[in-house]
């Protein structure tokens, strides 16, 4: 296995640390989209954090290159190996677990351990869950808050989940078309209903789901199939997608085949361990490379935490 | 053992309630009857010719265990119970000041009053009370109650009872006049008297058939006659116990100060504590048992051979957040508003 091949976290026995100076590493790399200087639609290999920005708490030492591999251009990155998930599921859990659902170092630690392609315009990160309500939107547009800021690249937030669209709820135009779904029916290009989030955060933007009614299993279909997001036409960057659930709805999982990686997410306490089970199970030979566990409520009373 | 924290970090406040609610509950229930006045009164009943027939049917039974079973029956009637409080005159005054008189002075009396048998012949009342001469009142007015309800009860049987044998004896007395007239008949046709009646009875069998049916309907009319005179007798006596059976009061009522030790109290109290914490220990192990949902981060890749990539804390805000309005990029505010890409 080159070096380059190598998944991000090659051992078992890797803490929180481990991957937080891989990431760093990446950063560290030379890409063909840092030297054209092109910021907007950087490259993913750039989308490594700056050391200045995390030298602070973490203390970074030099490491063989490792995390990305390379993928032929406008296609999703192969699935996993049974072998490499094996080996991802021996990690040990993430800990010790930050007091805020805020704190960057839990998007940095999800971003770091994903197996992300390298050397490709477009990477897709899928954000799903089994069923609704388990903070699949929050954690990502949080996460892309937090690399759109820490990456230096675009970061694009797209709702995907067509069925219930939340970022255009209760608003009076909320029949309004414009967004994914209309990329979907071929109205419009995918960059052009693409929007910066604010002026705080300069490298973020959004594409909300737009107004798909009826339309929304075969729009998620036509999602599946025809890639929007990659391709001259698509979008260049990191592409965070609010998917769909995946047992809730049964194009969840269809939706999914873009994501060059998908994140499960489970909250705690809530969803049945034979739900979250049912949605690996559709999301057959691609499944997601890992689980945030949200809402964690620790039995311990908070002022009894001295690890922090 | 760590499944255990986690079920009990989220259900800690259900399981609070067995936890006190019962000791609490204990604690109320002897502090309210662990200590008072109780009033008691012994009477002696036996058994008289008057009430002889009516309780010979419960011969098994001692006759200080039917009194003490009639009155406790009288005391699941609420009129009765009323009746009762009415004749109290502390009890009466309190009346008008209770919301629903005849059901609380019910509940009240069932369940401070205590009505058993000590022996064959002894029967004691007792009531347990606040206040002493409200005590002593209600024993008495129970027993008096219950005398003259059931002296009104037996005065209606009884005037049931003549009404049926005196028409059972009217038709006795006619019987015996046809029977009468039948013999007289038969002994002027064959010239039989008084003075040979005898010497013809054995040899004419007819003669004896009408002289037995005329001695068998005097017999009858006579009985009926006794009987009635009974039952206007039995009606005549003064009132007496419940049954109309004699009695005396053997000790008149008696108020004594009955409190309960703290010991007792507190073993109570402990022992309401104990079955709390098991009912809440059982809740714990079978909602731990039945829990199949991720609690713990470890959780994740022994169920799903799946690694965690980071554990996102519950946080309050972005709760309630997820479920209301989410902020909004300024993009999407132009499209919601109709200016942005449409």
């Amino acid at each position: 296995m080159s070096p380059s091949e190598h998944p991000v976290s090659s051992s078992p026995d890797k803490n929180t640390s481990d991957l937080v100076r891989e990431l760093l590493v990446r950063s560290d790399r030379p890409t063909a989209v840092q030297s054209n200087g092109n910021s907007n639609g950087s490259h993913p290999a750039a989308l490594g954090y700056q050391s200045s920005m995390v030298a602070s708490s973490v203390h970074v030492t030099s490491s063989p290159e490792v995390g990305h591999v390379h993928v032929p251009a406008g296609t999703a990155m192969p699935a996993l190996t049974a072998e490499e998930m094996a080996e991802r599921a021996k990690r040990p859990v993430p800990h010790p677990i930050p007091n805020d659902a805020r704190d960057p170092e839990i998007y940095r630690l999800i971003y770091g351990s994903l197996k992300l392609p390298q050397n490709v315009p477009t990477v897709i990160i899928g954000i799903t869950s089994a069923i609704r309500g388990e903070g699949r939107t929050t954690i990502a547009r949080l996460m892309a808050q937090t690399l759109s800021k820490e990456l230096g690249t675009r970061v694009t937030l797209v709702e995907a989940d067509l069925e219930n669209p939340t970022l255009l709820l209760d608003s009076p135009k909320a029949d309004s078309q414009a967004g994914l779904v209309s990329v979907l029916r071929d109205e419009c290009q995918v960059h052009e209903v693409a929007g910066r989030w604010s002026a705080e955060y300069p490298d973020l933007y959004v594409i909300p789901a737009g107004h798909a009614g009826n339309d929304a299993p075969r729009l998620l279909r036509i999602l599946g199939k025809r890639d929007p997001f990659r391709g001259p036409a698509g979008l260049r960057g990191l592409v965070i997608l609010d998917l769909p659930p995946l047992v809730s709805g049964s194009y969840g999982a269809v939706a999914c085949e873009v994501a060059d990686a998908i994140v499960l997410v489970v909250r705690a306490g809530v969803t049945h361990a034979d739900t979250v089970r049912e949605a690996i199970a559709r999301l057959g030979d691609r499944p997601p490379q890992g689980v945030v566990l949200n809402g964690f409520r620790s039995p311990v009373p908070g002022w009894m935490h001295r690890h922090r | 053992m760590l499944r255990y924290a986690y079920t009990f970090s989220r259900y800690w406040w259900l399981l609070l309630i067995p936890v006190l609610v019962l000791p609490l509950a204990e604690a109320s229930q002897v502090r309210n009857s662990g200590s008072g006045w109780v009033a008691g009164m012994t009477i002696y009943v036996q058994q008289t010719a008057a009430s002889a027939p009516i309780t010979s049917n419960a011969s098994w039974l001692s006759q200080a265990q039917i009194e003490a079973g009639d009155i406790t029956q009288w005391l699941q009637s609420p009129t009765f119970c009323l009746d009762v409080a009415k004749r109290s005159p502390l009890y009466a005054r309190q009346l008008p000041l209770l919301p629903n008189a005849k059901q609380s002075v019910t509940t009240d009396l069932q369940k401070n009053v205590q009505v058993f048998a000590q022996g064959d012949n002894l029967v004691s009342i007792n009531y347990s009370s606040k206040n002493p001469e409200l005590a002593k009142q209600v024993v008495q007015s129970v027993l008096s109650q219950a005398t003259s309800n059931m002296l009104a009860s037996n005065s209606r049987v009884g005037a049931v009872n003549k009404a049926y044998y005196q028409a059972q004896l009217y038709n006795a007395q006619a019987n015996e006049r046809a029977a009468a007239q039948q013999l007289t008949a038969y002994m002027q046709e064959h010239g039989i008297t008084a003075g040979n009646l005898q010497a013809q009875l054995t040899s004419d069998l007819t003669l004896a058939t009408l002289y037995d049916q005329d001695k068998s309907d005097q017999q009858t009319v006579a009985t009926l006659r006794q009987q009635i005179q009974a039952t206007v007798a039995q009606n005549s006596l003064p009132a007496t116990l419940v049954n109309q059976d004699g009695y005396f009061v053997a000790d008149q009522p008696t108020v004594t100060y009955v409190s309960s030790s703290k010991k007792k109290e507190l073993l109570s109290v402990g022992i309401a504590l104990v079955l709390g914490l098991l009912f809440a220990g059982a809740f714990l192990v079978v909602m731990t048992a039945l829990d199949r949902t991720f609690r713990r981060p470890i959780d994740v890749p022994l169920l799903l051979e799946l690694p965690v990539l980071a554990v996102v804390p519950f946080s309050s805000t972005l709760h309630h957040a997820g479920r209301q309005k989410r902020p909004r990029s300024t993009h999407v505010e132009k499209i919601a508003s109709g200016v942005g890409t449409s």
